[in-house]
């Protein structure tokens, strides 16, 4: 590929490379929303890309701070002219924004939104999903390439998180959000944004966690932001450790 | 679109204008209608937009406004919070009034429109932006969001009509599909055509615990596991503090029964958070 990406903003492969997370950093301060109190550190904001043999699919399409840095990295990874869809964990501004940009310069197919209400700015034709919470679904969102979407008990507004199967990479939007560092993970720092689990009864949710990541075989986990957690047992121990937390701040 | 593409902003009292129109949500396989709004609030020295409207309303809300503002310009936006049906114009409007600053709490815009960076002003609750004159005061000051998704959302208050605006707080929808009501015929039409941008007191009934829960459920999902009574109870005490005439929520009609709304609102969220068997 011809075009030159940043040496700090190069397309990162999880699992073998059926998957690269893509994306850049931000400055997490109290300029941003979800940050933790007192903190100041770089935070990753990620976008993934999983490489199908018909074709890839952009598991959102990053914030627009960063649409330079997207645009390049898949310059980089997409062969001219291979067919893309995007697919959104939430329809919101830090998932969709950079659609546009993308659609100019890709060949995006469809774009796959869940929700209803809000639909995604999109000249590619606009796909919507519905998946109960708690529960998931199948879905063929590219030529080939089936993934199994999840509907978390974990969000504010409706939310996929996405497997794919084959390598085993779960994507989890705004959750697991966590991890600043390879030896630095505290799940309160991930919950920024889901205040009101200080007054919910948080037991159902924290067993929908165990449940989503026990019962697949995950190997990484991969957030909307934040480091990705890689690993069969880094992964287990990051559901307990977040499950756990979630039923310590709840009042259930 | 639907039908309210051309529809005028419309006075709610003065110097208030209610702006933007309805997009459709499906449930069941049916048809709703959810209004997706926003005010204008005219001062003799300044104005304020709250909330932006939907992208998919872009056209219809820079022709509301222009016509509303009626030779004036647009000097403050403030978007309840960053989700797209409330600060989705941003862009649209920061360019059409190049004098416009972004109030509010700012936290993540920058991320998401980094060219208006300089624009991006911060407003605490309690914080008043004047609208008037010393002659003629119209303070227009922020609140906590008592019910929110996103963390960063604040209310709004117009102290020159007594509007409290809401955000995703008091939504319904104009009807309920049938399987989640349980009160409509099959082949009932989901949609009453007319109940766009009435207020509570121009509907042909109220609106229903029903409605206002199907609603609420629909934007603030986390109301299914916490009890908001607590938050009414501030509710209740911002309006003793803040003389109340009319509420402006972004998805709903404009309530000018604010007493008989607020019980509809509670024993809605009381629905969502119990189940319909609660």
């Amino acid at each position: 590929m011809s075009t030159t990406v940043p040496a700090v903003a190069r397309p990162e492969p999880l699992a073998g490379g059926r998957v690269y997370r893509l994306g850049g950093e931000i400055l997490l301060d109290a300029r941003v929303s979800w940050c933790p109190p007192g903190v100041r550190r770089n935070q990753p904001v990620n976008a993934y890309l999983i490489r199908g043999d018909g074709g890839s699919v952009l598991v959102d399409a990053g914030v627009r701070l960063h649409e330079v840095e997207m645009l390049a990295q898949l310059g980089e990874l997409l062969e001219p002219g291979e067919p893309l869809s995007i697919l959104l964990t939430r329809t919101e501004m830090e998932c969709c924004l950079n659609i546009p940009a993308i659609e100019e310069r890709f060949t995006v197919g469809s774009v796959w939104y869940t929700g209803g209400i809000t639909v995604p700015r999109s000249s590619a034709p606009v796909r919507r999903v519905s998946v109960d919470p708690g529960t998931s679904r199948e879905v063929e969102v590219a030529d080939g390439l089936v993934l199994e979407l999840v509907s978390p008990l974990l969000r504010l507004l409706p939310t996929l998180w996405v497997f794919e199967p084959s390598s085993g990479v779960l994507l989890t939007s705004d959750a697991f959000t966590h991890r600043a560092s390879p030896e630095e993970a505290d799940p309160a720092d991930g919950l920024v944004k889901f205040a009101w689990f200080a007054n919910a009864d948080t037991a159902p949710i924290a067993a929908d966690i165990r449940r989503i990541v026990e019962s697949r075989e995950v190997t990484a986990i991969g957030p909307g932001y934040g480091l990705p957690f890689v690993g069969r047992d880094e992964c287990l121990r990051a559901a307990e450790q977040l499950a756990a937390h979630l039923e310590e701040v709840g009042r259930g | 679109m639907n039908d309210d593409v051309i529809t005028p902003a419309r006075r709610i009292a003065e110097g208030v204008f209610w702006l933007g129109g309805c997009l459709s949500a499906y449930s069941a396989g049916e048809e709703v209608h959810y209004h997706v709004s926003s005010y204008l609030i005219v001062g003799s020295k300044a104005t304020i937009l709250v909330d932006t409207g939907d992208p998919a309303h872009a056209p219809l809300v820079l022709a509301q406004l222009e016509q509303a503002l009626d030779g004036r310009t647009l000097d403050y936006v403030f978007p309840t919070h960053p989700e797209i049906p409330h600060a989705g114009n941003l862009p649209a409007l920061l360019q059409r009034y190049p004098g416009a600053v972004v109030v509010g709490d700012v936290r993540d815009y920058a991320l998401h429109f980094p060219e208006f960076e300089g624009r991006l002003e911060p407003r605490r609750p309690g914080e008043s932006i004047e609208l008037g004159t010393d002659a003629d005061s119209r303070p227009f000051r922020f609140v906590p969001a008592y019910i929110r998704d996103l963390e960063n959302t604040l209310w709004g208050y117009d102290g020159g009509s007594g509007t409290l605006f809401v955000s995703d707080g008091f939504s319904f929808i104009h009807d309920v599909p049938a399987s989640d009501a349980g009160s409509l015929d099959d082949d009932e039409p989901v949609h009453r055509p007319g109940q766009c941008r009435l207020t509570s007191g121009e509907m042909p009934l109220p609106p229903t615990v029903e409605q206002a829960a199907y609603g609420t459920g629909r934007a603030l999902y986390w109301t299914k596991f916490v009890d908001v009574s607590a938050a009414f109870e501030a509710i209740e005490r911002t309006l003793e503090e803040l003389p109340t005439s009319f509420i402006g929520p972004a998805h709903g009609n404009v309530i000018d029964d604010v007493d008989g709304m607020l019980r509809t609102s509670l024993a809605a969220h009381r629905r969502v958070y119990e189940g319909p068997a609660g």
